[in-house]
């Protein structure tokens, strides 16, 4: 590894360190909020009160990340088995039953893998061109930087809004409806995309400013953006709510379930780790 | 052995220092960060302990008189021994805790 990687690593390393540092407070939140909600409803109501006002007194930023670090790995039986309930025979790691009804209409890891994996494709389209193309890095920035800005605007917003999906979720048999049953609008499918314009903010200076831009910026300024866009793309396809579905849809208050629900017998129960699914 | 929860080694710490905030004050009351400081445990294994104790009757708790909107904030939680409590935590410090009596934690 040479001089200049090793570099890159560090940066990148320390990029990571200060945008944790930098969210600590909000990024913390979010962990207890999320270790609160795949409890039962009547203990995590108390303890999510309980946990985001003891943040609040957790000297620092760093500490804040620990106290809601340590709560998010706790197991979550541990804190069922400890209040005695009920609910701690339901099974193994938490596990609860859906009723029948979500079973039919929620749509399983790979189906939604396949539907992500569409539309990844489709995203990368421009990757594959540049392979065969010899191009500059700034034309292979700028074409990112279409591609991208195309890709929001056709797949997650347009293709949404009419199609109610994306076009890999129409492959894959799922539809995004609203959790409250009203019609999709355009409100809630902004919000939806809103994690998809990062990476197109992000190279909108790179594509107007061109390579001297790039070069100027200096290998700091390349590794924060190619940080910013890695971690966009990390929370949009990794990180998943206690539902399996991306934060930024539940807050938009969508979901995606299966276009055709599938049939189902009474027997045909499986265990998952959500307490309240499709909320 | 004093017959009540099963006490861990992490429980003695979290049960010695309410014990030790009741000896100066009966009516005291403990948060959670003010009980992980003292203990010097983490959130993950300090809440399943205040919440199996609290189950056994050895601590009870109650909320923040203040409202929130008030506050400006969640309200916190205050957890205090109850008499069973103070009872359990003298009978389990006493006989199942000699390290934590000893110098180098006491002072912690």
């Amino acid at each position: 590894m040479t001089v200049e990687a090793l570099v890159i690593v560090a940066v990148a390393c320390l990029a990571l360190i200060m945008s944790a540092l930098i969210a600590a407070p909000s990024l913390a939140a979010c962990l207890v909020r999320r270790r609160a909600a795949s409890l039962p409803e009547w203990l995590a109501e108390r303890l999510r009160e309980e946990w985001l006002a003891e943040l609040e007194h957790m000297p620092g930023r760093v500490g804040q990340l620990v106290f809601a670090v340590r709560l998010a790995l706790t197991r979550r039986q541990s804190l069922i088995d400890a209040t005695g309930s009920s609910d701690a025979i339901e099974g193994q790691a938490g596990a609860v039953v859906l009723s029948v009804d979500e079973l039919r209409i929620r749509p399983d890891i790979r189906e939604q893998n396949t539907a992500g994996l569409i539309d990844f494709a489709l995203l990368m389209v421009p990757a594959v061109v540049a392979a065969a193309t010899p191009m500059t890095l700034a034309t292979l920035v700028l074409a990112s930087f279409v591609w991208n800005a195309l890709w929001v605007l056709f797949f997650q917003v347009c293709f949404v809004r009419l199609c109610d999906g994306t076009p890999g979720q129409l492959c894959a048999g799922l539809r995004v409806i609203t959790l409250d049953g009203s019609p999709l609008g355009w409100r809630h499918i902004l919000r939806r995309a809103r994690a998809c314009v990062v990476p197109v903010v992000v190279l909108a200076p790179v594509a107007v400013g061109g390579a001297q831009w790039l070069h100027n910026v200096g290998p700091l300024g390349r590794s924060a953006l190619w940080m910013i866009i890695m971690a966009q793309a990390l929370h949009q396809h990794v990180t998943r709510d206690r539902n399996e579905q991306p934060f930024d849809h539940t807050a938009s208050g969508t979901t995606v379930v299966m276009k055709i629900p599938r049939v189902v017998s009474v027997t045909d129960r499986r265990p998952t780790g959500s307490t309240s699914p499709m909320r | 052995m004093p017959a009540g929860p099963r006490v861990s080694y992490q429980g003695l710490r979290v049960l010695r220092v309410f014990l030790v905030s009741f000896s100066d004050n009966v009516r005291a009351e403990l948060a959670g960060a003010e009980v992980m400081k003292a203990a010097g445990i983490s959130s993950g294994t300090l809440y399943p302990i205040l919440l199996r104790f609290e189950r056994g009757g050895l601590l009870e708790s109650r909320w923040e008189d203040t409202p929130p909107e008030e506050l400006g904030r969640p309200r916190r939680r205050f957890y205090r021994l109850t008499s069973q409590g103070v009872q359990f935590a003298h009978d389990a410090l006493r006989d199942l805790a000699p390290p934590l009596m000893s110098p180098r934690t006491s002072e912690a």
